[in-house]
């Protein structure tokens, strides 16, 4: 009788922490599907700049080439500028879709990494995370120019100069949202959903 | 003997949330400096200090819990250094500012600070003071077959626990964006 007591309280442990486990992997699961849901757009949170509106022009200089380098200026082409940080984790996340967004769009669009603080900070991160092929700029002007007050920020400037679209981004879809508000005319995902919920409102 | 299953099991749990903690504040040691800053309850310049002070204090004590010789003062301090936290956490909610992230889970995980974390600190401090109860009757065997399973239940419940904040985070996002 004590065996199969003994049996049966190993074998309750082991379909106790095997439930633990399969708890932790279901809410693991939820929690992954609600960030899939999650807005799929960048969130403009942005008082001084709006789209449509012309770029500020700022002169600055590429960390990797040293040559100089202007924001916002009408030209052939467009510019993605994304404002980041060495020691934001969710900027660095988003690296690896920036290098592709950087390459696939390379005829028509310029990617440019800006941030600012110390100098040798940029240095190492340049390195540890391999972006000396890309343009990286360290300027605190052009945070304030764009008025940036959290990262990790993106900005999309088309070749005339004129701001395209803005906003927070923490996912590839946010960062197609600000390609399809560009192609689409819609300043933002709110914009977009405003619009439609407006006339739903006005039949109810 | 309830006493001498539970109070290991809080050890047991204790050494693996500061060993757990100390390594996720030693692989992104700038984001926890920048949350330190963002608690705004010591000057900004400490920051630095604190978060490297506070990743070594964490580091000692999950080691010290696991041995004999430094396992009372080690829960004391734990106990009283998740005070700290709990109370950091307390004035800031007061402030309204519960946007703040808690700087406590580790990268991927950020979550806002709130009422939910503030409960299960106490509960967890509750734990640990229950735990201390072990070093008044150091003489009692310690049940291995029944805390060290006992402890990974309380682990994983921990866990499980950080994922459902995590994920009421994400859904009020989503309602509050859709």
């Amino acid at each position: 009788m004590d065996n199969l007591l003994i049996a049966s309280n190993i074998i309750l442990w082991i379909l106790v922490l095997g439930m633990a486990l399969l708890v932790l992997a279901l809410t693991r699961q939820i929690g992954v599907l609600y960030e899939r849901v999650a807005p799929a757009g960048a969130l403009m949170i942005n008082n001084k700049l709006e789209t449509g509106s012309v770029a500020p022009t700022v002169e600055v200089q590429d960390l990797n080439t040293s040559s100089p380098l202007t924001i916002g200026k009408a030209g052939n082409r467009a510019q993605l500028l994304f404002f980041m940080s060495p020691d934001c984790p969710v900027c660095k996340s988003l690296l690896p879709m920036l290098k592709s967004i950087e390459s696939a769009e390379s005829s028509w669009l310029d990617v440019i990494l800006a941030s600012d603080g110390e100098a040798q900070a940029h240095k190492n991160y340049i390195e540890q995370q391999n972006l000396s092929h890309m343009a990286y700029v360290s300027s605190e002007i052009l945070g304030m120019e764009y008025s940036v007050s959290k990262l990790p920020y993106a900005v999309l400037i088309d070749e005339r100069g004129i701001i395209a679209s803005l906003g927070l981004v923490n996912s590839r879809e946010h960062f197609e949202s600000l390609f399809e508000s560009m192609e689409r005319g819609i300043p933002s995902l709110q914009a977009f959903m405003e619009a439609r919920s407006t006339p739903a409102a006005q039949r109810a | 003997m309830l006493v001498s299953v539970i109070a290991p099991i809080g050890i047991g749990f204790f050494s693996y949330l500061f060993l757990f903690s100390g390594w996720h504040k030693l692989c992104e040691l700038n984001a926890f400096t920048r949350s330190i800053s963002d608690y705004e309850l010591a000057p900004a310049s400490w920051s630095p200090a604190l978060a490297r002070g506070l990743m070594v204090t964490e580091f000692a004590l999950g080691l010290g819990l696991l041995i004999a010789l430094t396992r009372t003062p080690a829960l004391i301090l734990s106990v009283a250094l998740l005070s700290v936290y709990t109370l950091a956490i307390a004035i800031n909610i007061f402030r309204g500012r519960r946007d703040l992230n808690c700087g406590c889970s580790g990268p991927g995980g950020e979550q806002p600070i709130g009422d939910w974390l503030l409960g299960r600190n106490l509960l967890i401090i509750a734990l640990g003071i229950f735990s201390m109860t072990v070093l008044v009757d150091q003489h009692q065997a310690v049940l291995w077959q029944l805390t060290l399973p006992g402890a990974v239940i309380t682990i994983l419940l921990y866990h499980i626990f950080n994922q459902l904040h995590a994920n009421r985070t994400l859904l009020l996002r989503i309602k509050t964006h859709g």
